[in-house]
């Protein structure tokens, strides 16, 4: 066997256990997606609660998906090497090019597969922070009014109207 | 949260603590300013947000604030152009701030203490979603 049919031989390997890491990142952006999608409902719900265990399960996925990627970047180095290609930069669309038959459709379709999830796991993401920015806002501007209503408790009448004549006392607790 | 609120918070807190001579606090107000349970048992953090959260609350301050929070963020889904404020004109604020206002210190400072919670909660939200992929795994994919 020559030393390219050796390379060929490892690259396929390296392949196929890079087509089963893809595998779980698909599997693993998916849950992502929806606890995504399941956090915009929370945030609308103004649901402190459920928003502390999604953040919790959204840590643990991201987490796993950063020992995926350490295996994909020795994975994609390796098969870089293998394929000749370790001088350019090492692209998921190249690889599966420059390999043969299913594997290379493999590669290609979670190539696709993958850069959808990650688009939509984004898009929903970048919408879930513009409404944490309004809910941080709407906090931030309560927690205000409200250290100003205990500093100056007569600021606001019984009947939630502000008050005209803030009395001495009031006056006296704002300097605190 | 800023300096200047944690220390209202504290400031909040002594004011609400029980006098020597005065009444005992209740099993509640200690199981939420030391994070233990009344026997003593250290509660999860998942336990203690839930516990804390403003919706959980039953003051109508606290009612009134959680639906005006939540009437914030709707609106930015009805016009994401529009900024709402907490104006003091506004009807609602003015009696939220009325309802604060006869709320007892406890109350006031479970209100306060929720809405920290909330903002916490808020924020690692955020910082997880603006790192949720790396630069590398995005250029692999291209």
């Amino acid at each position: 066997m020559t030393m390219t049919q050796v390379r060929r031989q490892r690259a396929t390997k390296t392949g196929y256990e890079m087509k089963a890491v893809l595998d779980e990142e698909v599997l693993l952006l998916t849950r992502l997606l929806e606890v995504i999608r399941r956090e915009q409902d929370l945030l609308m719900q103004s649901d402190t609660g459920g928003l502390v265990e999604s953040t919790k399960s959204k840590e643990v996925l991201i987490l796993q998906h950063s020992y995926l990627e350490q295996s994909r970047r020795r994975l994609t180095e390796r098969l870089a090497r293998d394929l000749g290609l370790a001088d350019s930069e090492p692209r998921l669309a190249l690889l599966a090019d420059a390999l043969d038959g299913k594997l290379a459709e493999n590669l290609t379709d979670l190539r696709a597969r993958l850069s959808n999830l990650v688009d939509e796991v984004e898009r929903l993401g970048a919408e879930n922070l513009d409404l944490i920015r309004c809910s941080v806002r709407a906090v931030r501007d309560s927690w205000a009014m409200l250290r100003r209503q205990f500093l100056m408790p007569d600021a606001y009448t019984v009947r939630g109207t502000a008050s005209e004549h803030p009395t001495e006392r009031a006056l006296l607790q704002g300097r605190i | 949260m800023r300096i200047a609120d944690k220390i209202f918070t504290s400031l909040l807190q002594r004011q609400a603590a029980p006098r020597e001579t005065g009444d005992k606090p209740s099993a509640d107000t200690v199981a939420s300013g030391s994070g233990k349970t009344p026997q003593g048992k250290a509660k999860t953090e998942a336990e203690t947000s839930g516990e804390r959260a403003l919706e959980t609350l039953s003051h109508p301050a606290a009612r009134t604030l959680d639906a005006l929070i939540r009437d914030r963020v709707l609106s930015l889904t009805r016009d994401p152009f529009e900024t709402p404020t907490f104006a003091q004109e506004d009807p609602s604020i003015s009696q939220l701030a009325a309802a604060f206002s006869e709320a007892p210190r406890a109350e006031r400072t479970a209100l306060l203490d929720a809405l920290a919670e909330r903002e916490e909660a808020l924020v690692k939200a955020a910082n997880q979603n603006a790192n949720l992929f790396s630069q590398e795994f995005r250029d692999f994919l291209d």
